[in-house]
């Protein structure tokens, strides 16, 4: 299992982690990240790696280590 | 390129450029398990930072540089990093690179060019010295030094780098006069609709924003100078910030043999036409198998670009090439400004967006959505991503 992690102070809203991994990330009503699920497969390594590689506030991070 | 004798080193792969496009190449690389030798070659002097911050918190907040890249990051990842030598000759056939100063010729197995973009400057503020463009951190450096209380600055270009300038040295008190050359600003790149109302948002904080003019003479005035613009106004400035867009240093790569259209041409993947050579961001420009031709210069494109490029190196499957609906943010005084797609169509305008807060845009070709444009409301403008995403 891969387990995410979310810092919700530095994020910005800009959307990108949900683009690549909806089933994961989503946006609260305030247009901060919140976290669908915070573990997950390993099958989905690419779409957490992803979401790490395509925040621009380096708002997340997971088990697998840097982008 | 001379003899066999300069080159010191070979790397497995060679990563030229020390901005976002090559940091997150060569970390995708590793977490794709590539284990071989990688350098990456830098012309600047710091380790990688990211630019967005370079026209708004770096100045107004005095933050450092924020990192892409710390030593111990480097470390960790196994990436040898060697900065201050810019790139200026490179041989396909004996695959090695050679720079500039006293860094020898570096050898590789697959090079990446990730060399970006420098901004564009105007001949007619040649010899000014407190005219300056931004691109870096020593940029942003100098302009905090003289952005200060009651400093009279101008800034040429109501771009976005020219926008998010205007909006720091506003709030750091001084007075701005924004001097843009189109006689309706930002109109190609956030639609007529954003573009009128975000020049008001300017407005509305005390900036100065002439359209239809540009500078066409200068001359000294103590430290700063004096401008004349085309319409014969004359204006007083302390500091001039030129953004005017950018320019590729296609040269070096051109004389090489490498294919270059608007940029580094480079197919959805980053292949060049040098099987080991490979391109990524603002230095490149991305032909489909049509043989049309996209420019991008967008910190979103190029990061999902980087990891296509990657794993492409590695014969891994690359990533789907979903469609890249194109997504560009700004950030202005208390602005969230995003826009996704095309800004072109059928405009809808959605209902609150006559508040000075918020703004939101929807574009269409038929019924099809193209395009949104969205400011402080960053859910809705996801839904239009996602909506997008799916097909519109």
């Amino acid at each position: 299992m891969i387990t995410i992690k979310v810092d919700q102070d530095v994020c910005q809203g800009y959307g990108n982690c949900v683009l690549n991994f909806p089933e994961a990330f989503d946006l609260s009503p305030a247009a901060v990240v919140e976290l669908r699920l915070a573990e997950v497969p390993d099958a989905d390594a690419d779409r957490v790696r992803a979401a790490v590689r395509d925040c621009p506030t380096s708002a997340i991070s997971s088990s697998l280590g840097p982008a | 390129m001379s003899s066999d004798a300069g080159v010191a080193r070979r790397a497995g792969v060679l990563l030229v450029g020390g901005g976002l496009a090559a940091t997150r190449t060569a970390q995708a690389l590793r977490a794709d398990g590539y284990d071989g030798s990688v350098i990456l070659a830098s012309e600047e002097h710091e380790l990688p930072y990211d630019r967005p911050p370079l026209s708004k918190e770096m100045i107004s907040a005095g933050a450092g540089p924020s990192r892409l890249l710390s030593d111990e990051d480097a470390r960790a990842a196994g990436l040898e990093v060697r900065l201050g030598h810019r790139a200026v000759g490179l041989d396909l056939t004996a695959r090695r690179v050679r720079f500039d100063g006293d860094l020898p010729d570096i050898g590789y197995e697959r090079l990446v060019v990730a060399t970006g973009a420098r901004p564009r400057t105007l001949p007619v503020l040649a010899g000014a010295a407190c005219a300056r463009t931004l691109r870096t951190v020593e940029d942003s450096r100098w302009l905090r030094a003289r952005f200060v209380p009651g400093a009279k600055v101008v800034v040429v270009g109501a771009g976005f780098v020219g926008l998010e300038v205007a909006a720091t040295a506003r709030g750091a008190g001084c007075e701005v006069d924004v001097v843009e050359a189109a006689a309706s600003p930002l109109e190609r790149a956030v639609g007529p609709e954003l573009g009128g109302w975000l020049i008001e948002r300017h407005r509305d904080q005390g900036v100065r924003v002439r359209c239809g003019v540009c500078v066409a003479s200068w001359a000294p005035c103590g430290d700063g100078v004096q401008l004349e613009l085309s319409d014969g106004a004359q204006l007083a400035a302390d500091v001039v910030v030129v953004g005017v867009g950018i320019t590729r240093d296609l040269s070096w790569l051109a004389g090489a043999g490498l294919d270059v259209h608007a940029g580094l041409t480079v197919d959805a993947c980053g292949r060049t036409s040098d099987p080991a050579v490979f391109g990524v961001g603002d230095i490149t420009c991305v032909h489909d198998a049509d043989g049309v031709c996209t420019v991008t210069q967008h910190w979103t494109a190029t990061t999902t670009q980087t990891g296509r490029v990657a794993a492409t190196m590695l014969a891994r499957p690359a990533p789907p090439t979903a469609r890249d609906e194109g997504y560009v943010w700004s950030d202005q005084y208390d602005m969230k400004i995003q826009l996704v797609g095309a800004m072109a169509g059928a405009a809808r305008l959605m209902d609150d967006s006559a508040e000075a807060s918020r703004f939101l845009a929807e574009y269409y070709r038929g019924d099809r959505l193209v395009g949104a444009a969205a400011v402080n409301c960053p859910r809705d403008l996801l839904k239009r991503r996602l909506a997008l995403r799916s097909g519109g």
